[in-house]
């Protein structure tokens, strides 16, 4: 999922406009699973702007299925139109979709976009995936290394792996390349790790504007 | 107006407190209003920011005594969800209101009293001040 964490409510203040009507708009999906943009998140936020040092005019709350696909957000259509201001609890796709759907409205950004990555316990999520675009996880047992390696190295580990751990963060921090060569030890698949791995290839990444996928075989 | 705190309580040893305060002589005036929980772990951010918003001037989520929760651990988990609703409301602005977390065993009958009636005591001060 995409892991997002809310902006301090001193800034969305600086950045709402005084005695304005404003709908916050919460995103059922990703956002609520991590806790920073889903229907309780509306409504805490919502409460707070209501209270808050700078006067609206108004202050509603509503949350839809997923912000980045507009089936959903048309359904809020009547909404945005008696609104002067949107507030969005989505990550950034959620935020631009909004923002292409009411090019008429000021659409405002209420969370910091962070990651792609997994809720490893309460209240901790942690990074998986960069979307580079050329997955190697089938090499390293599924665990990247471009990811979990603080260096993004992609032939095993620095000299700053120690007992496991990375040099960035010793007491918290695993050493990505100590994760993979475990696992593919347990896996008997060690000699997975032999060949040497040419450098990451980036232009699958962002290179060359934003990545679109495109796939005949769904198109209409 | 400090005209209403609303007291969310744990049904063991913050209600038993509670009942203690009003077996001893100690009323609590009329402002203050209670909402009881199984136990304050189930308190969360939205039921404590719509009374605020709802017009309670202050929400004091009352729990068991630290390391006395029936349910181990709930008044904790309370703890840190009123100092999230605390920071809210200061990066807020919001003026005025307030969400305290206290603490009572079931023979604090009197000390309850006073904290609570404390909390009444400094709405009004500020309001004079105003």
């Amino acid at each position: 999922m995409i892991v997002a964490e809310q902006k301090p409510i001193n800034m969305i203040l600086d950045m709402l406009p005084e005695n304005k009507r404003v709908l916050v708009v919460g995103c059922d999906t990703c956002v609520t699973v991590c806790l920073a943009g889903g229907e309780k998140e509306v409504k805490i936020l919502s409460a707070a702007l209501r209270m808050a040092r700078k006067q609206f005019a108004e202050v509603k709350g509503i949350s839809i299925e997923r912000q980045c696909d507009g089936e959903f957000i048309a359904e809020i259509r009547e909404q945005v139109a008696q609104s002067d201001v949107v507030l969005s609890m989505a990550c950034g796709a959620g935020v631009q979709m909004m923002s292409d759907f009411f090019p008429e409205k000021a659409v405002l950004p209420a969370l910091n976009t962070l990651f792609m990555g997994s809720n490893e316990g309460a209240g901790y999520w942690l990074e998986r995936c960069l979307g580079c675009g050329d997955c190697v996880l089938d090499l390293t047992a599924g665990i990247c290394p471009r990811t979990r390696c603080s260096k993004g190295l992609m032939n095993g580990p620095c000299g700053g792996s120690e007992n496991g751990k990375c040099e960035v963060d010793p007491e918290n921090l695993d050493c990505g390349w100590n994760l993979i060569y475990q696992r593919l030890k347990s896996l008997n698949r060690l000699d997975t790790l032999m060949p040497i791995r040419p450098p990451q290839d980036w232009s699958k990444s962002h290179d060359g504007g934003p990545r679109r996928l495109i796939r005949e075989d769904v198109k209409l | 107006m400090s005209d209403s705190i609303l007291i969310v309580h744990c049904a063991e040893g913050a209600k038993k407190a509670l009942a203690r305060m009003t077996e001893e002589g100690h009323e609590l005036p009329p402002q203050f209003k209670t909402f009881e929980l199984p136990c304050t772990g189930s308190v969360n951010e939205v039921l404590l920011m719509e009374n605020l918003q709802n017009g309670a001037n202050g929400v004091v989520v009352l729990g068991c005594r630290r390391e006395n929760c029936k349910h181990l651990d709930g008044n904790l988990k309370a703890e840190r969800k009123v100092a999230r609703v605390k920071r809210l409301l200061s990066e807020a602005g919001v003026e005025g209101k307030f969400v305290e977390m206290v603490y009572a065993a079931p023979d604090e009958g009197k000390r309850l009293h006073e904290t609570l009636l404390g909390y009444l005591r400094a709405g009004e001060a500020e309001d004079k001040s105003k």
